[in-house]
């Protein structure tokens, strides 16, 4: 009698045909499992000694949800290490505007404040998925999105957003 | 009891108690009918807007968003082919083919009625079964809760997405995110990296809307645009007499969808898919199954809408979140410094009894805002993403800000929105990791507890009999799932 997986065997731990992909999950899970673990073990603890019990440790927890993260990791690189390549599903031009803006509220939005900031980048995401002529429906959009936020956030919950130079 | 229940109606009837419900409902059924947005980006988006509510109302008015949202998910999904949640997924099969042949008035007044009776037995599930797990759970140690939160790690594990091992990562992401900060007990930093702003730990809403809200932005600019189904024509309703022959398909349906939600960990689409199967098994013609019959829709949304007052319950009564969407109501607990569980019942009763007084609303709500507006949404599921989804960026952007007026709040939103994404796209289910990340705190609580009432004993966590018994549910959910896994995996090299 053989003892342990088969060859090909998946242990039924995935529905899903394993991909590529799939390998490089679990490989880097691993990776940031021993990286965690190196970072947690030297947590300060503020009291003579090792707390006793162990159970009571601060760096318990940690160490055990980076054990979770490692062992997971490395049965789905194992699951995936036959895996076939994964079918490419991403736009990448769409994922660096939709990045850009995202990252530009938090660059921005100090600066212009958050009228400012909502006004321009709405404008700016409409326009460039829908191209230049669709500029009515952009400064509609953006003065509807704009007037909804602020109506629910400033008049309706008093939120202090950050006002810019216009101190609007 | 009875001073409770009196104080409950007092908060519940009030016409801002009962209008905001309504608008929750409203809302939830207008975000389930937009493809793209899901109730867990709705949800997430109202949580900010709650802190200035009472904690009943905020309850109140997110359920009244899940609930609305889990109709109104039905309606993309029979018009043009597009769940608007994932739990309407099911509910395609049987609800499209009827669209296509002139009949989405009788397809979207099925959904709606199974809707509103599955609703009102799982609400009538929570208000009696709540009360008599309260009872249980007060008996209750640390180890037993300790336990009991594992059983639920292990089964949203478990049942989210298509991989086991997809699922712990999650768990073992969320585990990790609910330990930064500092540890209250020594007063030690844990994974703060210098952060001081990380100090109080991770902050809950904008991990929420980096996860669900964000994350929908950035896969909708992604994603290559599909093309929009069209429908022609929505014929007649539902009759009465066609009504009365799907009961019992709507209540198998609903005592599915209730014994599914109170289950920790599980979900509406779960529900929806057992429910089908079971309509199409006991049925005289399952061969029409999947061409267009009412039953399968009226079992699909049975099942779905059976589920969201059914999650309340280890909610209210255990203080263990069913779903994201409960854990997220988890925070508006939270957000009010009130815990849910035993002790709820019996320091906040009138909270309890003015969650149940509206509820019990809810189908009546359901039904008067679904008939009058059902074939409205239509219009709404038609709105251009490319001009929502910026709108609902700037949304993200100021409930992140709002929560602590914190610009390092919009950063943590955009790294957990990009993180999202990536989860998205690498199929890793997002909803392990939040349920892991609220049940964190109450994981490392009750172990520790448990450690110092033992003694540093090991056996102190095996004494209690129930300790046992979520120790073999736990090891009962693996088996189950992992053999249902192993036969999906066959079914999917046999084609």
């Amino acid at each position: 009698m053989t003892v342990g997986p088969r060859k090909g065997h998946d242990w039924g731990m995935d529905a899903a045909r394993p991909s590529r992909l799939d390998l490089w999950i679990g490989l880097s899970a691993v990776a940031a499992s021993m990286a965690l673990m190196a970072v947690v073990i030297p947590i300060w603890v503020p009291v003579f000694s090792t707390p006793r019990p162990l159970g009571l440790a601060p760096w318990l927890l940690p160490q055990a949800s980076a054990a979770i993260l490692g062992l997971a990791g490395a049965a789905l690189a194992w699951r995936a290490r036959r895996g076939s390549d994964a079918p490419e599903r991403t736009v990448w031009r769409g994922l660096a505007l939709a990045v850009a803006g995202v990252g530009a509220y938090v660059v921005a939005m100090p600066l212009l404040g958050a009228i400012g900031t909502g006004v321009v980048l709405t404008v700016a995401l409409v326009l460039a998925r829908k191209g230049p002529r669709a500029w009515p429906a952009a400064l509609a959009t953006a003065a509807v999105a704009v007037g909804l936020a602020w109506a629910m956030f400033v008049a309706l919950a008093g939120t202090p957003l950050p006002r810019g130079p216009w101190e609007i | 009891m009875w001073e409770d229940i009196a104080a409950g109606f007092a908060l519940f009837a009030t016409w801002q108690t009962v209008g905001l419900f309504g608008l929750g409902i409203a809302v939830g059924i207008v975000i389930g009918a937009i493809p793209g947005l899901s109730v867990t980006l709705a949800v997430s988006l109202a949580l900010p807007l709650t802190f200035a509510m009472d904690p009943a109302l905020a309850i109140i008015f997110l359920a009244g968003i899940y609930k609305g949202g889990t109709f109104g998910g039905s309606i993309t999904a029979i018009l043009i082919r597009t769940p608007g949640t994932p739990a309407a997924a099911c509910t395609l099969l049987d609800g499209y083919p009827l669209a296509r042949r002139g009949e989405a008035a009788k397809a979207l007044d099925t959904a709606l009625y199974s809707s509103a009776v599955a609703d009102f037995c799982s609400n009538l599930a929570l208000i009696f079964l709540a009360g008599i797990i309260v009872l249980f759970a007060r008996q209750f140690g640390p180890a037993e809760y300790f336990w009991l939160v594992c059983f639920a790690l292990t089964t949203v594990a478990a049942v989210s997405g298509d991989s086991l091992a997809k699922g712990f990562i999650a768990v073992g992401i969320g585990l990790l995110l609910s330990t930064v900060g500092r540890d209250l007990f020594f007063g030690s930093d844990r994974l703060m990296f210098g952060q001081r702003e990380l100090a109080g730990g991770v902050a809950l809403i904008p991990l929420l809307i980096g996860l669900f809200a964000v994350a929908e932005v950035i896969s909708h600019y992604a994603s290559k645009p599909r093309p929009r189904e069209r429908f022609e024509g929505t014929g007649e309703g539902l009759t009465w007499s066609e009504f009365r022959r799907l009961l019992p398909t709507i209540f198998r349906g609903s005592a599915i969808g209730v014994g599914v939600g109170a289950i920790p960990g599980t979900g509406g689409g779960i529900a929806s898919f057992l429910s089908y199967g079971e309509a199409k098994r006991v049925s005289k013609s399952p061969e029409t199954f999947g061409r267009g019959n009412i039953e399968g829709v009226a079992a699909a949304e049975a099942g779905n809408n059976g589920v969201a007052g059914a999650t309340l319950i280890p909610l209210l009564a255990l203080g263990v979140p069913g779903d994201v969407v409960t854990a997220i109501m988890l925070g508006a607990f939270m957000i009010h410094d009130i815990a849910p569980g035993p002790g709820l019942f019996e320091r906040h009763g009138n909270i309890v009894y003015a969650i149940f007084f509206g509820l019990a609303l809810s189908p009546i709500w359901l039904l008067a805002l679904g008939k009058l507006a059902s074939r409205g949404f239509t219009r709404i599921s038609r709105i251009d993403p490319d001009l929502l989804m910026p709108a609902v960026l700037l949304f993200c952007v100021l409930g992140s800000y709002s929560v602590n007026n914190s610009m390092f709040d919009v950063g943590l939103m955009a790294v957990a929105g990009v993180a999202g994404f990536a989860m998205l796209r690498l199929d890793i289910p997002p909803a392990p990791l939040v349920i892991a990340f609220v049940l964190g705190p109450l994981v490392e609580d009750n172990f520790r507890r448990s450690v110092r009432i033992g003694r540093g004993r090991a056996e102190y966590f095996f004494e209690d009999p129930m300790s046992w018994v979520f120790i073999a549910l736990t090891a009962l959910s693996i088996f189950a799932i992992v053999r249902q896994r192993r036969r999906q995996a066959r079914l999917l090299r046999g084609r």
